[in-house]
């Protein structure tokens, strides 16, 4: 009699109470005992607990020598930046020592958190759960010039960072159907996550962690185990990315939780070589650096920080000045990638903000968590912040030249039409790769493992990277938008600069490493390999190419001519890979990716499709439910009417995929790598000037204009070398030119 | 004979003529169309349409911009004017002359007290308040007609409507509003105007309608609303406007009421122009005809209570009857 009174009361309000406590408890059991375990089973990802070797206690004695160590490190390293070099090698000695025994300046270069952990009685970092025990709440402006507090740990997991995907409003892609991202009703998740990149090992689910068995050749036939996939670059440490956040319902396991990784963004001393791929007996994933030498020295963000990941995608992991590819792991260690994936680096070396003491988060400035990439943009990644401007304008105005009195006038000028990174950004490192062939690897002697072979690196303009107007705005597979403001519709850069490559020396290059690869692949018919890739309209039959012609008329003209456009400056990148025939579009059809170890290690794609694509996800990507959630809207933004779920293996045998260029190149904004030294005039108002004015959309009289200007020669302005833009080589990469 | 020999030869001549005139056609077009043309304006605006002309100036954060819209240009009433015009000296080629020549010592009247010109007593007029006014008193050579008119967009105004009110009130709030153009003057410092006007009701609606000039400028004659006023002579007693001989009268709606009665003849002109102003705003008709409304409301009223007073005492006798 009690109880029933209890589980069902006799007020009415009881009642009512009841039936909502039942509908949570439902939900409750529904999600826990049901849609959990079942969507695991569903997606073939895994969650366990983690756990980590480098998070070790120490002692009292043991953190208080740490303690001293790191302190004086610091000390010393910025008694010598402002002691400097100029005094010799001993006065400098002494007069660091000096400023080390200084009380100001010992107060000013200690680690706060080395004193909260020593009355906190921390001598142990354990993942998140430590940092939470203070910050579990945080300081978030809002939008009226207060704060807000906020949730830390959600904070994080909401961020892109974390999610890698979006699935909101916001970005800055127009599907090829002529429609905003994520605009309408019908909102799916994108972003770096699932976007069809050129570089297939970024559909995540397959190319999250792998470890390689590599034979490089210094190892006298001895395997050597190595790290590759994109999870290295993820602050979350699971087994898989945040597939959870993907899904209409669900939210991140508390396991996954614990993954986060705060300290490769927040420690002064995190060492890269603990990211490595281990496995464990729940399957591949990530380390971290969990030691209390990174905890300690905890704090804001700095360049070398966000460096850590992303100057991978600036200056490459080969780019001399790359700190963290120098830590490869210490065991394990990362594979790293020849060719340049921007070739614009960020360091002291090679950007004129980095030399002036900016960091990252001064130009990206952040609320909590959350970074904003700025408004514009051409590939399909996320953004914490849409609305929030990243821009050269914000601090240097539309009048940023002051110093040359005759000139700086109509420089200034030039910022109406012409972009700043088009004029401070004069190349691009020469491992910029531009044409990347997966179809046919190259055995790599050093590495020891196949890699895919580029065809093409360049950091020059009009080979590597091209002028191109831009409103801002670009389509799914990355081509900027924009037009001349004569609206004169013979810009068309989907058909021309992105479709075509026409410099002689670019065609050359092609040529002489489709003859390399022709050594080791016999079949190979090299004529017809060049005329893919230097015109890749060719691969599409007449009446796909009808198509496309009328659709970018109809559907992509209108996008080019919003909004006002400028001339800059966009990394060229095409790639071959194998696709699905079934789902193939005026654009190019769907990517399939590779399984990076069978890639690596047998030199087979074919072979390493096969195994990639028989990943639970990508099953489930050709079933009726992720059609109908998710892949018909995918496919309308990439320009394919419909998405056919015909697997594309049966029988062990892919079917219906055929290897192929894409149908255009990329184009990637550069943004960083500024130099202060900028083009000259003539660089460009030329005859052989870099810049395309015809294929810009001028008109022929304009163009004379524009390359003739009288005024230049009132200046007395050294005339132009005539081989200069054409003369300059760029080395092959070491896979080929060998 | 001797007709035709002189015919023909006036004809070779008209022919001859004729053909270099022509040539010398085709040689020019020939020549424009290899090139941009690079002559009058066309010239000029090659670099100086475009929009970010200009450079940072000492003022802090401060860009002196150095752009003229074409179409703009083009609509002004200085739109037929060749550029070198006014910019005299130095401006015929690029690089321009470093010192910047003439462009200071420019002045409207530099042009308009020319005989030839009209609106020459207009301008005398306006020099004479101009010179008297709170701004120039203060400034001195740095303020100048073109600190708040700008030559290159300047039209004449025909008639006083909201959009223009926002604009004429546009070249005072530029400075008094914001840090950036002020600051190239002074460094006094502004409280926002709904601060220094918090004794006026109705703010936004006297944004909209009357403009800042309307208040602060000097009614003596010759009254052009060029003689701006400290503000302790500002208008500041709502009956200045609000009343039948409302002040705006001789400044504000001076214009307006002559074009609209141009336009719509006299009773629609005052029936129907969008000004009205509580106190001042009357026609007369519309009030006697209102009163005599309100009057025959009023008998109407009185009427039937009357008339129901008097059948009150018939229908109590007719009750008590029933009972």
């Amino acid at each position: 009699m009690k109880i029933k009174s209890v589980l069902w009361p006799k007020p009415r309000w009881g009642k009512f109470l009841a039936v909502f406590a039942y509908i949570g408890l439902a939900g409750w059991l529904f999600m826990a005992f049901i849609y959990n375990p079942f969507f695991e089973v569903y997606t073939g990802v895994e969650n366990a607990p983690l756990t980590y070797e480098s998070s070790k206690p120490l002692s009292d004695s043991e953190f208080e020598a740490l303690a001293l160590e790191l302190t004086r490190q610091r000390r010393l390293e910025e008694a010598g930046a402002i002691v400097g070099e100029e005094h010799g090698e001993f006065t400098s000695e002494v007069r660091k020592d000096m400023l080390m025994k200084t009380r100001s300046f010992r107060a000013k270069t200690s680690y706060d958190h080395i004193e909260y952990f020593r009355e906190a009685g921390i001598r142990q970092y354990e993942g998140p759960k430590t940092c939470l025990t203070c910050h579990e709440t945080m300081k978030v402006p809002d939008n009226e010039g207060g704060y807000t507090n906020v949730n830390t740990m959600e904070d994080v997991l909401n961020s892109i960072h974390f999610k890698f995907q979006s699935t909101s409003a916001g970005f800055t892609t127009y599907g090829y159907d002529g429609r905003k991202v994520n605009e309408g009703m019908h909102k799916i998740p994108v972003g770096k996550i699932d976007r069809a990149c050129g570089i297939p090992g970024s559909f995540s689910w397959t190319g999250w962690a792998a470890i390689v068995e590599a034979k490089p050749a210094h190892a006298d036939g001895e395997v050597e185990m190595r790290s590759e996939g994109c999870g290295q670059c993820h602050i979350g440490g699971n087994y898989h990315p945040a597939t959870e956040k993907m899904m209409p319902i669900g939210n991140i396991p508390s396991s996954a939780e614990e993954g986060v990784d705060c300290l490769i963004c927040h420690s002064d001393n995190y060492d890269m070589n603990y990211r490595h791929a281990m496995k464990d007996e729940n399957g591949i994933r990530w380390n971290q650096d969990r030691t209390m030498r990174a905890a300690m020295t905890v704090g804001q963000p700095k360049n070398e920080n966000c460096l850590n990941c992303h100057q991978h995608n600036m200056g490459g992991d080969a780019y001399a000045h790359n700190v963290a590819a120098k830590n490869l792991g210490y065991k394990n260690k990362r594979l790293l990638h020849p060719g340049a994936k921007r070739g614009n680096p960020f360091s002291y070396e090679s950007d004129v903000h980095y030399r002036a003491g900016l960091v990252c988060l001064d130009c990206h400035e952040p609320e909590g968590h959350k970074i904003p990439r700025g408004t514009k943009g051409t590939d399909l990644v996320g953004n914490d912040l849409p609305g929030k401007v990243v821009a050269c304008e914000n601090c240097h105005t539309s009048a940023p030249h002051t110093e040359n009195p005759i000139t700086r006038v109509i420089l200034n000028g030039h910022t109406a039409r012409i972009a700043c990174e088009t004029c401070h950004i004069t190349h691009l490192e020469d491992n910029n790769v531009v044409l990347r062939d997966w179809v046919h690897p190259t055995w790599h002697e050093e590495e020891g493992i196949w890699t895919p072979t580029d065809i093409l690196w360049s950091g020059q303009p009009g080979r590597g990277f091209t002028y191109l107007w831009f409103n801002g705005n670009g389509t799914f597979l990355a081509n900027a938008l924009g037009a001349n403001p004569n609206k004169n519709t013979n810009y068309n850069p989907l058909q021309v600069q992105l479709a075509q490559i026409t410099d002689p020396i670019a065609i050359e290059q092609i040529r002489q490493a489709a003859l390399e690869l022709k050594k080791t692949y016999k079949d190979l018919d090299v004529d017809a390999y060049v005329e893919g890739v230097t015109n890749p309209l060719s691969q599409l039959t007449p009446e796909m190419r009808k198509k496309r012609e009328r659709l970018i008329e109809e559907k992509i003209r209108p996008l080019m001519n919003m909004a006002e456009s400028k001339i800059y400056p966009f990394k060229l990148f095409n790639a071959m890979m194998y696709e699905d025939m079934s789902n193939q579009g005026p654009y190019g059809a769907m990517i399939l990716p590779f399984d990076y170890a069978t890639y690596y290690e047998t030199g087979d794609p074919k072979k390493a499709v096969q195994v990639a694509i028989q990943n639970p996800i990508v099953k489930r990507m050709y079933e009726f439910p992720f059609k109908a959630y998710m892949m018909d809207e995918f496919m309308a933004y990439f320009g394919v009417d419909e998405w056919k779920t015909e697997f594309p293996l049966k029988d062990g045998k892919l079917r219906n995929v055929e290897p192929h260029w894409m149908r255009q190149m990329g184009s990637l904004m550069v943004n960083h790598g500024i130099s202060r030294e900028a083009h000259e005039c003539q660089t460009c108002h030329a005859e052989n000037g870099i810049m395309d004015f015809e294929a810009l959309g001028y008109r022929p009289q304009r163009v004379k204009d524009l390359q003739n200007l009288p005024e230049l020669q009132r200046l007395n302005l050294p005339k132009r070398d005539k081989t200069a833009s054409k003369g300059k080589k760029t080395a092959l990469p070491v896979a080929i030119a060998h | 004979m001797k007709r035709t020999a002189s015919l023909a030869s006036t004809h070779l001549i008209l022919f001859l003529l004729l053909t270099v005139l022509l040539a010398n056609v085709m040689a020019l077009y020939g020549q424009t169309a290899e090139v941009a043309p690079r002559s009058g304006n066309d010239a000029c605006f090659r670099c100086h349409a475009l929009s970010t002309l200009g450079i940072r100036d000492t003022a802090p954060g401060g860009i002196r911009n150095l752009s003229v819209a074409p179409q703009e240009f083009g609509h002004s009433i200085h739109g037929d004017l060749q550029c070198t015009h006014c910019h005299e000296q130095g401006y015929d080629a690029w690089p321009h002359a470093q010192e910047r020549t003439g462009v200071g010592a420019l002045r409207c009247t530099n042009c308009h007290q020319d005989p030839k010109l009209e609106l020459k007593e207009l301008f005398a007029d306006i020099q004479q308040e101009f010179a008297k006014s709170v701004h120039v008193q203060k400034l001195g050579e740095k303020f100048s007609c073109f600190s708040c008119h700008d030559p290159h967009s300047f039209r004449r105004e025909q008639e006083v409507s909201t959009r223009k009110i926002e604009s004429a009130n546009a070249l005072c709030t530029d400075c008094h509003e914001s840090g950036q153009k002020l600051a190239a003057f002074t460094e006094r410092k502004f409280a926002p105007i709904e601060v220094t006007h918090a004794w006026l009701p109705n703010q936004d609606l006297h944004w909209e309608h009357v403009r800042c000039v309307d208040c602060h400028t000097s009614y003596e004659a010759p009254n052009t609303s060029h003689n701006v006023l400290p503000k302790s002579q500002a208008v500041t007693k709502c009956e200045s406007c609000h009343s039948q001989n409302s002040v705006l009268l001789a400044k504000l709606y001076k214009y307006e009421h002559r074009e609209s009665r141009q336009r719509m003849g006299f009773l629609n002109g005052t029936l129907l122009n969008d000004a009205y102003i509580i106190g001042s705003t009357r026609n007369s008709v519309l009030d006697a005809v209102s009163f005599a409304l309100f009057g025959l409301t009023l008998v109407g009223i009185g009427g039937h209570g009357l008339l129901r007073w008097m059948g009150k005492k018939k229908r109590e006798a007719a009750k008590e009857e029933d009972a």
